[in-house]
């Protein structure tokens, strides 16, 4: 009689053990999460009371901008200026949390802020596509607009908001098979992107990929240098010592790192490894300190886009998502800036170029 | 005529005159708490949970991140554990992290490039991470080297290796898998609990299990904390060292597999920084760097502690790098108090252990005054020494009936004179403690009561018998007073009992004097049954000291050294169980009690009350501060040197006083028993036994050997008292 | 509160604690029973000599309560009986001066014939010693000016620091120093500089004549012992030190209350501090240490009373000394006399002279 009574317990713990495993915790509903209000228009709207009628919207709203790195780098330190001065004249809550290149610390932030509900808009740069799946998933269900920037996230929140890579990387890529061909260089380039299992990167690559492989060049090697400038000086001067003068250009994917690669170019071209202007350093996005090396003549050209208009779009797209009164989650969608290819002619008349930090 | 068991034991602090509030004494209950083994981890464990208290309180970290601190404890939580039993036994890994970043790309890596199946990929996490654990063992436990050196050293192998596979892979690694195991470690739930949860209990309880109820737990902590005496005693030392690098890898590995579920990172830098977190976590929560000490509840409830502090240094958005600092400054102190705490908890508890007390005396009155009955003068002086320069300190003696003395010696002896003219005397028994009180039984056996061991009885032929040295413990002590460690004085009640006096739990026999500056009602009254068993029935006693069956036999007079009083306990009758005061107020320091032949009772001084001891004792601090300051020999007491003998009776009145004004023949009497008209002086200070005749008024019928009551006594109506 | 640092202090770091202690008696104050082997001059119990002196006669002259007496082989004469009680006597041509308790400074001649030789209130109180410069003015000291001579024991309880030194010339008196902690012995060390010890600072202070405000130099700090009278001799001088430095003492300095309280209700024999006899056994207070064990009190038990006298060198550095332990009874060792090789030593505690075998003893005839 004992054993069949341990017996049945035992069963009856484990039926309720099994009933109560889940595989996710949360339960997304599919699509939709909460947060929805209602919307701050309607079809008319008096001409100042459309005024008012914004400021009322945005008013007290926190927004908080998670990017990977922030002090010290003028690409994020820019769209943090321009949100700040918009949100600021609107009078939302607008706040930047610098987790200094640390993915856990990012990570933790934002888990921080979804948890206690302590924004209304997020605003994310996610360095590695897969990491902010849960993170956005969470946000979404706790009524949370997500708006991500430049690097796209495989879970895409409410909004993304970038450059069109793989198209800029193709340009700028025909570019410089234009200037290999010019000079009757060898067919051969190097990739040096960051690490390498971001969207940055990845379609950096695949760019670069669409028009070499075609044109029959080939790609000596890819090097990952997690945005880091030492690591991409010591792969380019490695990559040149190795190769010589057997390489015809440097298709590296962050505009900063391609200033370490060009120093790098320099200093071998100073050394004797190779003939002057024989390796050429390409690009995507143009810095202020790169429009000052590509006057110095150490950088070739890049595919500049309009940073200023990514933050800018950032903005308006919170504001659009707050006022549209849509629940967090309903809607997703991707859109791209402008670019061109900037070199040293149009460089100073290109508006698009050279940005700033503040 | 059988005693009836008493229905509850008497507390006797009200004697001492105090309120409730002098029933605490809070230096010693610090000092036992001090002497605890499991307060080994109490100060930093208690500052540790101060601190996540405070943090909890300041920043806006609130239950909504319950979660998310558990989620993150859990992954580093394994860290500690594995950390944990690294450490007790002896070694450190601080390659944990880069084992953690090792194990979670590797299965991101065979999930998402290689396609392994999940079923697959799970146990050969686990098993890498042992693997790469038992690189760690190998090279510490067989070729012997440093662990700190080897672990750094493996800390940039294992990392480096983990770049160099995010290198190559990088571009499938960023291509999500979707799996229902994934989702199930990272998000799911068992019995609604989160599974990371669930792993890390299973883990934890398992662990300490095995590290402080398991053979191996107790081999790890003597690897730990004494490898020599370990390899000296048969364990497998290196066996048992790989083992728990194993064990730390193959948690880290699980830690590894958990975290690329949860967050699915695919940076190399996965695990980086882990090992610190680890580290202070579990010098926060107590265990000793230094090895052989530990346990992972505590290491568990560091880490919980370090991701609050954590959470509330992201909830305040705090700079980065001010987080690493604070945690740095953290692992600094508590290092330091680690250290501090473990070599002087055991200083600091012996500092605070002696918590003396107030008690209340009154007035003193001056024996030096002619013409009243206390007046010093010299009866005592001329007493013939028995067993000089032979006996060395006998407390008490016991004449039998063929006029052969028994008295103690402090080298643990039971001397016998077989009379007056013997000189050499043999030493009739051995008990290997100190002997003190001395009392005839029934059958006219010898019982000695045998400070620190217990009661004894010494048959004829001097082979010492146990007769009781426990009593139940009392139920909300801290430290353990089952034992009769200072048992003074006793005698025996016509039924068979033999009540003793224990004069002190705290103390042993030979530190009375340390009993008297410290004046607790640290002593108890015991009975011991005729079969044996013992039972406390008075309790919170100063100092009881002298035991004395009252002529009828229906009482018990107790004399409280302390205190200065002799009350009187009734064992029958309609009074039987109350205690009533007999003598107050005494001038001196009372001894062992003992009966007379004319119906009354001989009562020695030990030492009597000056001016300036009776001061001191309004002063508990300032004794205490003695105690701590001033070396031993310094310490102010009652005057030792100076001693009487009194004799009272039944009443309460004092008849006469006798004195040894030279204070040198017998400065210190501390038992006196009277035998053939003869008085035996003994001092447990004293170099004889004194021998004194008394006059033929001060002489009685009665045998004040026997136990009154039987049929040997004669009826009281003889005696007029 | 400076408890607790104290204790957090030691706690951090045990180098770091700080603890009353009373120094040890090494090197040259180690333990001797020579006062036990001396010599007894008097009869017993029947005098109480405070103070001698050695005249050229051999003869000895010594204070005794209120009267002046002198010892002349074994006979006993009174010199003279002055009104008050008698402390210090200084050499004078062939007889002495005393300080007179209530009176002043009076010269005795050899005969008895007194003088008043000053009778300043500033020297009629708390004479603990005098000095006769070279000048011929004498230098005294008082020791305290709220006490009396046996106040000693009070002026240590209560930090009495109101000694003085005075310099007396003729009947004109003119206060050379303050706020002394009893200065107990005064003596001259050469042309310029005296040497004064300072019983409740326990240390003895080389000072110069000419500015006796402030010490020149220490000769010997925080000593075992309180000091009292200096006597030179050619080869140093010696001391008296009638009362031992006690531990439990030196804490009941550090409890004001408990301190207060034993002064207000118990009384003054009975008090913890050191003294020079121990006059009732019955209500004395023991300490540990002084528990007889088996017949014997341990001669290094903590003593309240003790009798030592000790030599200092040229240098400072203690050359001999006579001690009585504790288990001996020839204590409270107030005055000291050297006349050639000859030391005789005044044991108030004891009521008797003593006479040690010196080591720079010559030939006694001499």
């Amino acid at each position: 009689m004992k054993k069949k009574l341990t017996a049945l317990l035992t069963a009856a713990a484990t039926a309720m053990t099994l009933a109560g495993c889940t595989v996710d915790r949360g339960g997304s509903s599919a699509g939709g999460g909460a947060g929805g209000g209602k919307q701050t228009f309607g079809r008319n709207v008096q001409l100042f009371d459309a005024h008012k009628k914004t400021h009322e919207a945005m008013k007290g709203k926190r927004i908080a901008f998670v990017p990977i790195l922030y002090k010290g780098y003028n690409l994020t330190l820019n769209w943090g200026s321009t949100m700040e001065r918009a949100f600021g004249n609107l009078g939302a809550d607008f706040r930047v949390y610098d987790p200094n290149f640390d993915t856990d610390k990012m990570v933790k932030i934002i888990n921080d802020l979804v948890a206690r509900r302590a924004v209304d808009v997020l605003i994310l740069h996610n360095p590695d596509v897969g990491v902010l799946t849960k993170q956005i998933d969470a946000a979404e269900r706790a009524g949370i607009h997500t708006v991500v920037v430049n690097m796209v996230s495989s879970r895409l929140g409410d909004a993304f908001i970038g450059v069109d890579s793989v198209h800029a990387a193709e340009d700028i890529t025909r570019r410089a098979v234009q200037d290999c061909e010019k000079r009757g260089a060898p067919k051969r380039m190097a990739i040096i992107d960051g690490p390498g299992n971001d969207a940055a990167s990845l379609m950096w690559s695949k760019g670069v990929h669409h028009v070499l492989d075609p044109a029959g060049y080939e790609v000596v090697t890819t090097a990952h240098t997690q945005w880091q400038n030492a690591l991409a000086q010591q792969a380019a001067a490695s990559i040149t010592q190795q190769q010589k003068n057997n390489i015809c250009a440097y298709m590296v994917a962050y505009d900063l790192n391609a200033i370490a690669v060009g120093d790098a170019v320099a200093d071998a071209a100073e050394r004797g490894v190779i003939r002057p202007d024989s390796i050429g350093v390409y690009t995507m996005a143009a810095d202020t300190r790169w429009c000052d090396a590509l006057r110095a003549g150490k950088v070739t050209a890049s595919a500049a886009y309009d940073v200023q208009g990514v933050g800018e779009a950032a903005v308006v797209t919170a504001q659009q998502l707050v006022q549209g009164g849509a629940p967090a989650g309903s809607t997703h969608t991707v859109a791209y800036v402008s670019h061109t290819v900037v070199d040293r002619s149009n460089v100073d008349d290109t508006t698009i170029a050279c940005y700033k930090g503040r | 005529m059988k005693t009836k068991a008493f229905s509850r034991e008497i507390d006797a602090f009200p004697l001492t005159g105090g309120s409730r509030r002098d029933r605490l004494a809070p230096f010693r209950t610090l000092s036992e708490l001090f002497g605890q083994r499991w307060m080994e981890g109490a100060v930093p464990l208690g500052l540790a949970v101060l601190l996540s208290v405070l943090v909890t309180a300041t920043t806006p970290v609130g239950p909504g991140d319950a979660p998310l601190i558990l989620d993150e404890a859990t992954e580093k939580g394994l860290l500690a554990i594995g950390l944990t039993v690294v450490l007790v036994g002896g070694g450190i890994d601080l390659s944990i992290g880069s084992i953690v970043g090792l194990a979670s790309l590797g299965a991101m890596v065979a999930s998402r490039a290689w396609n392994w199946p999940m079923a697959l990929v799970v146990p050969a996490a686990i098993l890498a991470g042992s693997a790469l654990g038992a690189v760690n063992g190998f090279l510490i436990a067989r070729v012997n080297m440093r662990p700190f050196i080897t672990t750094l050293v493996t800390l940039v192998a294992f990392g480096g290796a983990a770049a160099a596979l995010q290198s190559a892979y990088s571009f499938q690694l960023g291509v999500p898998e979707q799996d229902i195991v994934w989702d199930f470690l990272g998000a799911g739930a068992v019995a609604g609990v989160p599974t990371g949860w669930v792993v890390f209990a299973v883990v934890l309880i398992v662990v300490h299990v095995g590290l402080t109820r398991s053979r191996w737990g107790w081999w790890i902590a003597a690897v730990g904390s004494d490898r020599r005496s370990a390899r000296r005693n048969g364990i497998p030392v290196a066996r048992v060292v790989f083992c728990t690098y194993v064990l730390s890898g193959a948690l880290a590995g699980t830690a590894g597999l958990l975290t690329a579920a949860r967050l699915g990172r695919t940076d190399p830098d996965v695990g980086q920084g882990w090992e610190l977190v680890a580290l202070t976590a579990v010098v926060l929560g107590g265990v000793s760097l230094k090895g052989g000490r530990g346990s992972v509840l505590r290491a568990t409830v560091g880490i919980v502690v370090v991701q609050v502090i954590q959470q509330g240094t992201i909830a305040t958005g705090a700079e980065g790098s001010s987080y690493t600092v604070i945690l740095a400054a953290a692992l600094l102190l508590f290092a330091v108090l680690d250290l501090k705490w473990g070599k002087y908890r055991q200083r600091t508890a012996e500092k605070l252990r002696i918590d003396p007390g107030r008690i209340t005396l009154g007035p003193l009155v001056d024996v030096t005054e002619p013409g009243t009955v206390w007046t010093v003068n010299d009866r005592l002086t001329d007493a013939s020494p028995i067993g000089l320069g032979k006996i060395e300190g006998a407390e008490d003696c016991a004449v039998d009936r063929e006029g052969n003395m028994y008295c103690g010696d402090r080298r643990g002896w039971v001397w016998r004179f077989a009379g007056p003219d013997d000189t050499e005397g043999e030493i009739f028994a051995r008990t290997g403690g100190l002997p003190l009180g001395h009392a005839w039984d029934h059958e006219r056996r010898l019982l000695v009561a045998v400070g620190g061991m217990g009661v004894y009885r010494i048959h004829a032929d001097g082979e010492p018998e146990l007769v009781a040295d426990k009593v139940r413990r009392s139920p909300f002590s801290l430290h353990d007073d089952s034992g009769l460690r200072a048992v003074d004085d006793l005698d025996v009640t016509p039924d068979g009992a033999i009540f003793v006096s224990d004069f002190s739990t705290r103390t042993n026999a030979a530190e009375y004097m340390v009993e008297l500056v410290e004046s607790r009602p640290n002593g108890r009254v015991v009975r011991v049954d005729p079969d044996g068993s013992t039972e406390v029935v008075i309790s919170h006693h100063v100092f009881p000291n002298g035991i004395c069956t009252a002529h009828d036999g229906r009482s018990i007079l107790v004399a409280s050294t302390g205190l200065c009083r002799v009350d009187r306990l009734w064992i029958a009758g309609p009074k039987q169980g109350q205690l009533e005061p007999v003598l107050e107020n005494l001038p001196g320091h009372p001894d062992n009690i003992n009966r007379s032949s004319d119906g009354n009772y001989w009562l020695p001084f030990v030492s009597m009350r000056t001016p300036m001891s009776d001061l001191l004792t309004k002063y508990p601090a300032v004794r205490r501060r003695m105690t701590q300051e001033v070396p031993l020999d310094s310490w102010v007491v009652p005057q030792l040197n100076v001693s009487c003998v009194m004799k009272f009776n039944d009443r309460g009145e004092v008849l006469g006083v006798m004195w040894d004004a030279t204070l040198r023949n017998h400065p210190m009497v501390t038992a006196v028993k009277e035998h053939a008209g003869h008085l035996y002086l003994c001092g447990v200070s004293n170099n004889r036994v004194g021998r004194l005749r008394l006059e033929s008024d001060e002489v009685g019928p009665i045998d004040p050997a026997s136990v009154p009551g039987t049929t040997t006594a004669p009826s009281l109506a003889v005696v007029d008292r | 509160m400076n408890r607790t640092l104290a204790v957090i202090r030691e706690w951090i770091n045990p180098d770091w604690a700080r603890h009353r202690t009373v120094p040890p008696m090494e090197a040259g104050l180690r333990p001797n029973r020579r006062l036990d082997e001396a010599h007894v001059l008097l009869p017993a119990e029947a005098y109480t000599p405070d103070d001698l002196v050695l005249t050229e006669s051999g003869t000895v002259m010594f204070s005794s309560e209120e009267s002046i007496f002198e010892l002349r082989g074994d006979e006993v004469r009174v010199v003279a009986a002055l009104g008050g009680k008698v402390g210090v006597l200084v050499p004078s041509g062939s007889g002495v001066v005393a300080a007179v308790e209530g009176v002043g400074l009076v010269s005795v001649g050899a005969s008895g014939e007194t003088e008043e030789l000053c009778a300043d209130r500033a020297v009629s109180s708390c004479v603990t010693d005098a000095a006769r410069l070279p000048d011929g003015s004498l230098l005294v000291t008082i020791g305290s000016s709220h006490e009396s001579p046996g106040g000693w024991a009070r002026a240590l309880l209560r930090g009495d620091r109101s000694g003085r030194i005075v310099r007396v010339d003729g009947p004109r008196v003119r206060i050379e120093a303050e706020g002394l902690g009893w200065p107990a012995g005064i003596e001259v060390a050469s042309d310029t500089d005296v040497l004064v010890s300072l019983s409740c600072d326990h240390r003895i202070e080389r000072r110069m004549t000419a500015s006796l405000g402030k010490p020149s130099a220490r000769l010997a700090a925080n000593l075992p012992v309180y000091p009292g009278r200096i006597a030179a001799t050619d080869d140093g001088w010696w001391f008296v030190a009638p009362y031992p430095r006690n531990r439990f003492t030196e804490l009941l300095l550090d409890e004001p209350q408990l301190a207060s309280e034993m002064m207000r209700t118990i009384a003054p024999e009975d008090w913890f501090v050191p003294r020079l006899r121990c006059t009732t056994p019955y209500t004395d207070t023991l300490q540990m240490g002084q528990l007889r064990v088996l017949g014997v009190i341990k001669p290094w038990a903590p003593a309240r009373s003790y009798g030592l006298a000790f030599r200092l060198d040229g240098s400072g550095r203690v050359a001999e000394s006579l001690h009585s332990r504790v288990d001996g009874e020839r204590h409270g060792i107030t005055g000291v006399a050297v006349r050639g090789g000859r030391v005789v030593v005044a044991a108030q505690g004891y009521r008797n002279l003593l006479q040690p075998q010196v080591a720079n003893e010559k030939a006694v005839t001499q």
